[in-house]
């Protein structure tokens, strides 16, 4: 027992989840604890319809925590996994139409939209 | 209790000082606005006040217990759980810079268990890194570099250089060279007679990363990785050759010191100035 809750155990399982990390990052889109800084740059902007009204930049700001318009440092797929779960947990009851416009390079301009949750390539 | 040894007490104190002064908008988000948007749907469950009341104490606490040396061990690792906690709680919280500092104050809390920890985390966060960019191919086609240094961070020598030489050939050449440097830098810090070669080479990348990007990228990651350096070294001190002098000689302890508050002091005026500006 003594052994099992050993330091070094501990600090096994927890480098074994951040391998696991970079492995769930290699097979999906969204990288969070992957290690991934700077691995992509997209500009983005986000605009949210409720109730067919527009939210303002505030309001957006304190929906995601996230700037209504900015600058992505990691992987795109992180910012649109934040509206995701944000809209079908605490926004589900809000009907809101969220579409983000971005570049990724400021060679491939694409859009997400919500509910569809469909990509857009251009 | 064992002491706690000089260098890694100064490494815990460098980064409490940094947590303190730097990362001031992540302790403000503990004031009772966690959970939100959490990793692990789990913690919605927990009410606000109830996750974020133990956080607080902690997480408050453990740098001045840092900083007076009081069961600092104890402090750091405690410090480090509570921070990785605050950023699985909550998605938009999550940077890489901030989980790297909780992970180095984890870590430096359990230096008893050995150098090889730190190499191992220098190996993810460099590995990692090389291996995300490897995989893409705007790193290979020169894409990611040029919108990088020509429109993100406007960079004055690339811009000279692409006068005479294509641009996105100097892109290509760069992010293939990054993106092979890291993954040269993950593998150099697996071998203990590499540190001392890995070490140079990841602090003269992130000086030069530093100096190209006028002080932007990235201070956290320089100031994070210099004490990660720092207690990598003093911990596998004899296999780069500098003996049992490296951990008595008060020296390099007071170097550090000095250049690690010197540092401090200029990215405070600098931020400063910045936000005058």
């Amino acid at each position: 027992m003594k052994a099992l809750c050993s330091t070094k155990n501990w600090l096994y399982l927890f480098f074994g989840l951040q391998f696991a990390g970079l492995v769930v990052g290699r097979c999906t889109n969204v990288k969070f604890f992957a290690w991934a800084p700077y691995d992509e740059l997209s500009y983005y902007e986000i605009s949210i319809t409720q109730g067919g009204e527009s939210l303002s930049a505030e309001e957006i700001k304190e929906r995601y925590r996230r700037s209504a318009v900015g600058r992505e440092n990691r992987t795109i797929h992180n910012l649109i996994a934040i509206i995701r779960q944000y809209e079908t947990t605490y926004g589900r009851a809000d009907s809101a139409h969220v579409l983000v416009g971005f570049n990724i390079h400021g060679r491939r301009p694409a859009s997400w939209s919500w509910p569809a949750d469909s990509l857009h390539w251009e | 209790m064992k002491k706690l040894p000089p260098q890694i007490l100064l490494s815990l104190r460098a980064l409490a000082f940094y947590l303190l002064l730097f990362r001031r908008e992540w302790l403000e988000t503990l004031w009772f606005q966690l959970p939100y948007l959490p990793f692990i749907p789990f913690f919605d469950q927990i009410p606000t006040g109830l996750f974020c009341l133990p956080l607080i104490v902690i997480v408050y606490l453990a740098p001045f217990a840092i900083l007076l040396n009081y069961r600092a061990a104890l402090a750091a690792r405690c410090l480090g759980i509570g921070l990785l906690l605050s950023l699985l709680s909550s998605m938009p919280l999550f940077g890489n810079s901030k989980c790297f500092l909780a992970c180095l104050f984890l870590l430096g809390g359990s230096y008893q268990v050995g150098g090889w920890i730190y190499q191992m985390q220098l190996f993810l966060l460099y590995f990692g890194a090389g291996l995300n960019k490897l995989l893409q191919a705007d790193w290979w086609n020169g894409y990611y570099f040029d919108f990088f240094a020509a429109e993100v961070f406007e960079l004055a020598g690339y811009r000279y250089l692409t006068q005479y030489v294509d641009a996105l050939l100097v892109a290509k050449i760069s992010g293939i060279l990054i993106l092979l440097f890291e993954l040269l830098l993950g593998l150099l810090f697996c071998f203990r007679a590499q540190i001392g070669l890995a070490i140079f080479l990841g602090f003269s990348f992130h000086v030069l990363m530093l100096l190209l990007s006028w002080g932007y990228l990235s201070f956290h990651f320089f100031f994070v990785s210099s004490v990660a350096y720092y207690l990598l070294f003093s911990t596998t001190k004899q296999s780069v050759g500098f003996g049992n002098k490296w951990m008595r000689n008060n020296l390099n302890i007071r170097l550090m010191t000095v250049l690690w508050v010197c540092f401090l002091l200029l990215q405070l005026g600098a931020e400063k100035w910045r936000y005058a500006w």
